[in-house]
């Protein structure tokens, strides 16, 4: 009986202490993926950025990076008149 | 009242199951080893357990199971063998006997195959070691006392009644098995509670183990233990300290172990003149000729055509008694050549591991866990060759954490998983699993000028950054 309890008492604990850490263990891991993918998210938005920066026109109007290289907005007209 | 707390507890467990997922495959193969159901409430067996946190886990896999999933060789070297064993199955010679093996083959091969895409992480392979560990240990704590009270036998010190480790050979080579993975998780693992508590378990858990091993009388225990110390001998990085405490442990066996075990064991040397000894033999021939004949095994439960008659005159049949011509026997040479595929290319990817580690300090506690794992997968396959282990789940349990290892390693990416390293910007990246040790931190991604202004550290080369 004494046996008994004692390995009742050692696999319960097993068992608790199995279920604590590994909850532990993956709400942490969660909140790296979390992570992760937020910073992945700011990269893109940060490249996505630079982009638009490298094509603003003078007067600060936003373009995407394709709006460009089709030769739309003030900058690009300009060109085309200056080449006419 | 024991199996009324523990029903509680593992109904209560269900939503964690479904919840996250590897929890409830680790509480699956913890319910598998320790079988609570049949040591701790018998006349609650009418109700499916297992069966429900199977369930609550397939359910959270496919709801929330997020996070990379790692198809490795061990997966798919395993779903090749539940496919072959399911082609024997319908051809088995014994199909009545067949069916209730490959039932509850499948039931533990299956989940396995799954789990092992979810070990991505350091921490995950070191729960699956505590599982491992905690179960062995609440048996052996129960057979180190009933050694050192009554001097232990074969016929006391066994596994929890009803589960896969009954039996005093199984029992033994899982506790020889649990000795490194023991020693490793006092010392290292990132789910210790304190380090004098590591500690304290890295030294009085194998040291138990090594008493109720004595206990069982096992002499495919000896062997297994043998099979440790010269691997730990050849692999350690100590290789002098290793070799003087396997010498001082073996000196205290021999003097302080019973005149009844130390008979035992003189008798493996003397096998012709033991009965036992030379059932093992009858059987393994018995394999061989099988595969002779048919070299696509005979499917499972084969071994019930092995008939013996003993001195009384009753008939049975002699079983496999060794993982290796247990499948040899049952699934052909086919089945043999991926489980050996699953066992040595755990061990060579563990090598390998090891290897890596050498080179690169970060990978450190990857080099420890390989030599852990390797000396566990060695005391499976030595004291495994002499019981019929070849479809019970601790058997694969050791090479899935090394197959995972091994892929975690090798990934760039993952190198970081569980370590906290140093990243480009000069500060600690986000350890990936940090299991506890550490909890995660946000990596800096922006810094400010001299106006306090924030500058965004990523930008192209020569363009001006604007606030």
């Amino acid at each position: 009986m004494l046996t008994h309890l004692f390995f009742f008492l050692i696999s319960y604990f097993v068992l608790l202490t199995l279920i604590v850490w590994g909850v532990k263990a993956e709400i942490d891991q969660e909140k790296a993926w979390k992570l992760e993918e937020s910073d992945e998210k700011r990269r893109q938005r940060a490249a996505g950025g630079r982009r638009g920066r490298a094509s603003r026109s003078a007067t600060g109007a936003r373009m995407t990076a394709t709006d460009a290289e089709e030769g739309k907005g003030r900058d690009a007209r300009a060109r085309r008149r200056d080449v006419r | 009242m024991f199996g009324n707390v523990m029903l509680a507890t593992l109904l209560l467990a269900l939503p964690v199951c479904l919840r996250f997922p590897f929890i409830g495959f680790l509480l699956y193969c913890w319910f598998d080893l320790a079988a609570p159901h049949v040591v701790f409430w018998n006349s609650l067996e009418f109700l499916p357990l297992a069966q429900l946190i199977g369930v609550a886990t397939l359910a959270g896999v496919f709801v929330y199971w997020r996070g990379p999933r790692m198809i490795n060789a061990f997966t798919v070297l395993l779903l090749m063998y539940v496919v072959w064993f399911t082609i024997t199955y319908f051809q088995a010679f014994v199909p009545d006997a067949a069916q209730f093996k490959w039932d509850r083959s499948m039931k533990v091969f299956v989940p396995l195959a799954i789990m092992s895409m979810m070990l991505t992480t350091r921490a995950r392979i070191e729960l699956v070691m505590w599982m491992l560990v905690g179960v062995i240990t609440a048996s052996a704590i129960r057979g180190a006392a009933l050694t050192l009270i009554w001097g232990g036998g074969g016929l006391v010190v066994i596994g929890p009644l009803g589960s896969f480790i009954e039996d005093r050979n199984v029992f033994a080579t899982v506790m020889v098995m649990a000795i490194p993975l023991a020693i490793y998780l006092g010392a290292h693992s990132l789910h210790r509670p304190k380090a004098g508590i590591g500690r304290l378990i890295a030294i009085v858990v194998p040291l138990l183990i090594l008493v109720a091993v004595v206990g069982t009388f096992s002499r495919g225990g000896l062997l297994a233990l043998a099979a440790v110390g010269l691997t730990a001998v050849a692999f350690s990085r100590h290789k002098f300290v290793i070799a003087v405490t396997v010498v001082i442990a073996a000196v205290a066996l021999i003097r302080f172990a019973p005149e009844s075990w130390i008979e035992r064991m003189g008798t493996t040397a003397e096998y012709k003149a033991d009965a036992s000894a030379m059932g093992r033999i009858k059987s393994w021939t018995f394999a061989v000729n099988l595969v002779r004949e048919h070299p696509l095994g005979g499917g499972f439960a084969v071994f019930h055509l092995n008939h013996v008659e003993d001195a009384v005159g009753t008939e049975g049949y002699l079983d496999a008694h060794s993982w290796f011509f247990e499948i040899l026997a049952e699934q052909g040479i086919p089945g043999i050549v991926l489980v050996l595929a699953i066992f040595l290319g755990a061990l060579y990817r563990l090598y390998r591991v090891m290897r890596l580690s050498r080179a690169s300090p970060e990978l450190k506690w990857a080099g420890s866990l390989a030599r852990t794992l390797f000396l566990a997968q060695c005391a499976m396959m030595s004291g495994g060759f002499f019981v019929g282990i070849g479809s019970y789940s601790f058997t694969y349990l050791v090479s899935m954490c090394a197959f995972s290892l091994y892929v975690i390693v090798r990934k760039p990416t993952a190198v970081a998983i569980g370590e906290p390293v140093a990243s480009a910007e000069g500060d600690t990246a986000v350890p990936l699993a940090s299991g506890g040790d550490a909890a995660p931190r946000r990596p800096r991604r922006d810094r400010r000028d001299r106006r306090g202004r924030a500058v965004a550290l990523e930008q192209a080369p020569g363009s001006r950054a604007r606030a």
